[in-house]
C-alpha cells in the first residue's frame, strides 16, 4: 500500500533530495506498523521520533493505513 | 548576597544583607516570599503598597549554562494575582556577578516623575531623573542608554505601554547584542514599573563580587555534566538551534491543537507559510538566521535574527508563541508582517501574546477582518499612541472582549492563553485554569508528554497529575534561574542529579534529590497563599465557558476535565 511521509526539523536530512512541499511517497506492505517505519527510515534515535497521522500521535504498535500522510518529528517540548 | 531596596516615594535607596527569611531563595521562590511577607494581597497593583521585585535565579551569575533568567515579581494589574514574569537576556547574570539577590522597588513618586535606577560595577545604586526619556520607545531608549552609561550594561525598561499603565505592558530586557528584544512580558509588569515611575533599570555588566561558591570543583563538574546532557538531547542540541522555538509549530498543528482564527480552529490552513522550517529558510536566505545567542550563558541558541528582503534587521527573536498570537490567531500568514508586529511590541513594550490575542478577539468581533496584516499593525500603533481604541487593545483580550461585547475571549484571569488549545491538549487547559499566574503555558507545559506518547492529549484522564508535576517543576526551575528549554535536559537522570549537585556545591549544603520538587512545592504554596488572601477562589480557576461548549475542529472535542479534579491540581 502507499503512504506519504513528511519529515520535519533535522529529520529531512534522512532522505536525499527530500522536498518539503511534496513529502515522500512510499510503498509499504500491509500491516506495516509505526515502529517498522521508524526502522525503515533508519531514524538514528528511535526514541526521539514522534509520528503523527490524522491528528493523532502514533504508538509503535499502531498499524499504518493506506493513503495516510505520516508526519515525523523529533520529540519536542514546549517552551 | 544583598538586597537593594528602592523607595520611589522618598527617592531613597538602601542595601541590606539578605534577611534570614529569604536566605537560600532565588528567582520566583524569592519573589513569592517577599510578596507574601511584605505586600498586602488586596493592594492596588498600581499603588504605592505594591512592590516590584527583580530577582535573578539561584544559579544566575555562575557558569552553569542557561541560567541568566530573571524573575520579575509583583501583584499583577492584569490578573489580580501574584505574578512572576520571567525574562532572559543578560541582566540576571549581571546582577549575579554583583552578588545582588534582589532589587525591591516600592512606593510611588509624584505624578509625572520618572527615573532610571542605575547600578554600577561596584554594586552602588542611584536614581537618575529620566525626563528626557519619557514616552521613548525601547530601541531608541536603549541606544541613548548605551551612549550615557557605556556599552557594558544590561537593561530592563518600559516603553510607552508601560508609561500608559496598560495591562499588557511588558518589561523589555537587553540581549547579548544590546537590543531590548527579550521580555518579562506577562501580567502587565510593565504597568507596575510605569506606576513606580521607573523607566529603566541599568546594571553594569562588569561586576566581580558574585557570591562565593562553596565547592567550586564540585560545581564545575556538575555544570559540565549538565551542559553535556543538554547538547546530547536532539531538541536542545539540534532542533532549537536550527529552527528556533517555531520548530514545534508543525507538530502542534498536525495534532490539531494550534489555536487559529481566535481559537475557532485547531489547524491553520496555510500553516506552512509560518512554520519553523519556513522561518529558518527565509532567515538564512536574508543573512539573519537561527542559532543566535540571545541570553548570557546560553548553550542552546534558540534565538534568531529576522531581516527583511534587503537584509535589514526587522526583529529578534521571532518565537513560536508570537508567531501564533500574531499569526495563527489573527489569520495573518506572512512572516514579514508577523516580524514587524513582533518588533513593534518590543519597541512599545508589549506582551506579544496578550496583544495578538486582543487583536484576534477584535477581529473575531468584526472590528477588522482576519488576515489583515495592515490592520493589525495599525492596531498596535494605536496602542503606542494611547488612543481610546489603543487603550482597550493595550489592556488585552478581556478588555477587547468587553468593549466589543464578544463572548469568545481566550484568557484566564485576564491573561491570554498560549499556543496550545486546551480542547486538543487537555493538560494545557488544566495549567491555564489553575496556574497561580493566570493562563500561562510556561507555568506547566505538558506538550512533551504528548510527543513522547506518555499521555493522550484528547482525554481528560491523567491531565491533572501531569499538569501538577510540570507546575511543581517549573516553579523550581524559575527559582533556580534555569531556562525552561534547558530544563528539557532533565529528561536524562544524570542531568537532574547534576543540577542538585550544583545547587549543593553553591550553597555548601548536601542536598537530596527531592530538593527540586520541595522548592517548587514551597514556591507554589506561597503563591497560592498570596492569591487566597487577595480574594482568588477556586471559581476563578476555570477556563472560559466557550472551551466547554464550542467543539474545536478537527477533533471536535471540548475541554473535559471537571471542576472537582481541577481543584485538586495544586493541592500540594
Amino acid at each position: 500500500m502507499k503512504i506519504k511521509i513528511k519529515l520535519f526539523g533535522g529529520l529531512a536530512a534522512l532522505a536525499p533530495d527530500y522536498a518539503r512541499e511534496k513529502g515522500l511517497d512510499l510503498e509499504i506492505p500491509a500491516g506495516f506498523k509505526a515502529a517498522d517505519l521508524v526502522a525503515l527510515l533508519k531514524i538514528p534515535q528511535p526514541q526521539a521520533a514522534t509520528l503523527i497521522a490524522d491528528g493523532h500521535v502514533l504508538k509503535p504498535e499502531d498499524k499504518l493505513s493506506s493513503g495516510s500522510v505520516i508526519n515525523i518529528f523529533h520529540v519536542m517540548y514546549g517552551g | 548576597m544583598k538586597v537593594i531596596r528602592v523607595d520611589m516615594s522618598k527617592k531613597s535607596i538602601c542595601a541590606e544583607d539578605v534577611p534570614h527569611d529569604y536566605m537560600g531563595l532565588g528567582g520566583r521562590a524569592l519573589t513569592a516570599a517577599i510578596m507574601n511577607k511584605e505586600v498586602p494581597p488586596t493592594c492596588d497593583p498600581l499603588g504605592p503598597e505594591n512592590k516590584l521585585i527583580f530577582a535573578p535565579g539561584l544559579l544566575s551569575g555562575t557558569n552553569f549554562v542557561n541560567t541568566s533568567r530573571i524573575s520579575v515579581g509583583t501583584k499583577s494589574p492584569l490578573t489580580g494575582t501574584i505574578k512572576e514574569s520571567n525574562g532572559g537576556g543578560t541582566i540576571a547574570a549581571a546582577l549575579g556577578h554583583l552578588g545582588i539577590t534582589a532589587v525591591v522597588v516600592e512606593g510611588k513618586p509624584a505624578p509625572g516623575e520618572m527615573f532610571i535606577l542605575g547600578i554600577d560595577e561596584k554594586g552602588e545604586a542611584g536614581l537618575i531623573k529620566a525626563d528626557e526619556y519619557k514616552g521613548m520607545r525601547t530601541y531608541k531608549l536603549m541606544e541613548r542608554l548605551l551612549g550615557s552609561f557605556g556599552n557594558k550594561i544590561s537593561v530592563m525598561c518600559i516603553g510607552p505601554a508601560g508609561e500608559y499603565l496598560m495591562k499588557s505592558a511588558s518589561i523589555q530586557t537587553s540581549d547579548v547584542d544590546d537590543r531590548p528584544c527579550r521580555a518579562a512580558a506577562r501580567g502587565g509588569v510593565g504597568a507596575v514599573m510605569g506606576a513606580k515611575g521607573l523607566k529603566a533599570l541599568v546594571v553594569d555588566r562588569r561586576g566581580k563580587s558574585a557570591d562565593a561558591i562553596a565547592d567550586p570543583e564540585a560545581f564545575k563538574e556538575a555544570a559540565k555534566t549538565f551542559a553535556l546532557k543538554l547538547k546530547e538531547n536532539p531538541f536542545t542540541g539540534q532542533l532549537l538551534g536550527n529552527f528556533g522555538t517555531a520548530g514545534i509549530l508543525a507538530a502542534i498543528n498536525a495534532m490539531g491543537a494550534f489555536p487559529s482564527y481566535n481559537a475557532t480552529k485547531g489547524v491553520l490552513d496555510g500553516w506552512e507559510n509560518i512554520s519553523g522550517e519556513t522561518l529558518s529558510k527565509i532567515m538564512k536566505e536574508r543573512g539573519g538566521g537561527p542559532g543566535h545567542m540571545g541570553c548570557a550563558q546560553c548553550a542552546i541558541h534558540c534565538s534568531n535574527i529576522f531581516n527583511d528582503g534587503e537584509g535589514k534587521y526587522i526583529t529578534s527573536s521571532l518565537e513560536y508563541e508570537t508567531i501564533w498570537a500574531m499569526g495563527g490567531m489573527t489569520g495573518i500568514k506572512d512572516l514579514d508582517t508577523i516580524a514587524r508586529l513582533d518588533f513593534l511590541c518590543d519597541d512599545i513594550g508589549l506582551d506579544t501574546m496578550n496583544t495578538g490575542v486582543a487583536i484576534a478577539v477584535a477581529m473575531d468581533a468584526g472590528y477588522r477582518k482576519f488576515g489583515d496584516g495592515y490592520a493589525a499593525i495599525e492596531m498596535v500603533e494605536e496602542i503606542a499612541q494611547g488612543s481610546e481604541m489603543g487603550k482597550i487593545l493595550g489592556d488585552g483580550p478581556d478588555a477587547a472582549g468587553r468593549h466589543f461585547r464578544h463572548h469568545r475571549i481566550p484568557a484566564v484571569k485576564g491573561q491570554s492563553v498560549a499556543a496550545y488549545d486546551p480542547r486538543a491538549m487537555q493538560g494545557l487547559g488544566v495549567t491555564y485554569a489553575t496556574s497561580t499566574m493566570g493562563a500561562d503555558h510556561t507555568a506547566g507545559n505538558v506538550f512533551g508528554l504528548y510527543m513522547a506518547k506518555k499521555l493522550d492529549p484528547l482525554k481528560p484522564e491523567g491531565q491533572v497529575a501531569a499538569s501538577r508535576g510540570s507546575q511543581i517543576a517549573m516553579a523550581a526551575m524559575d527559582s533556580i534561574g534555569l531556562c525552561i528549554l534547558a530544563a528539557v535536559a532533565l529528561a536524562a537522570p544524570e542531568a537532574g542529579a547534576a543540577l542538585v549537585r550544583a545547587i549543593s556545591a553553591k550553597s555548601g549544603k548536601q542536598l537530596e534529590g527531592n530538593v527540586i520538587a520541595d522548592l517548587g512545592i514551597r514556591t507554589l504554596r506561597m503563591e497560592k497563599e498570596f492569591n487566597r488572601k487577595a480574594g482568588i477562589t477556586s471559581k476563578d480557576d476555570r477556563l472560559p465557558e466557550f472551551y466547554y461548549k464550542e467543539a474545536l475542529p478537527p477533533h471536535n472535542t471540548v475541554f473535559q476535565v471537571n471542576d472537582e479534579e481541577l481543584d485538586t491540581t495544586l493541592a500540594v
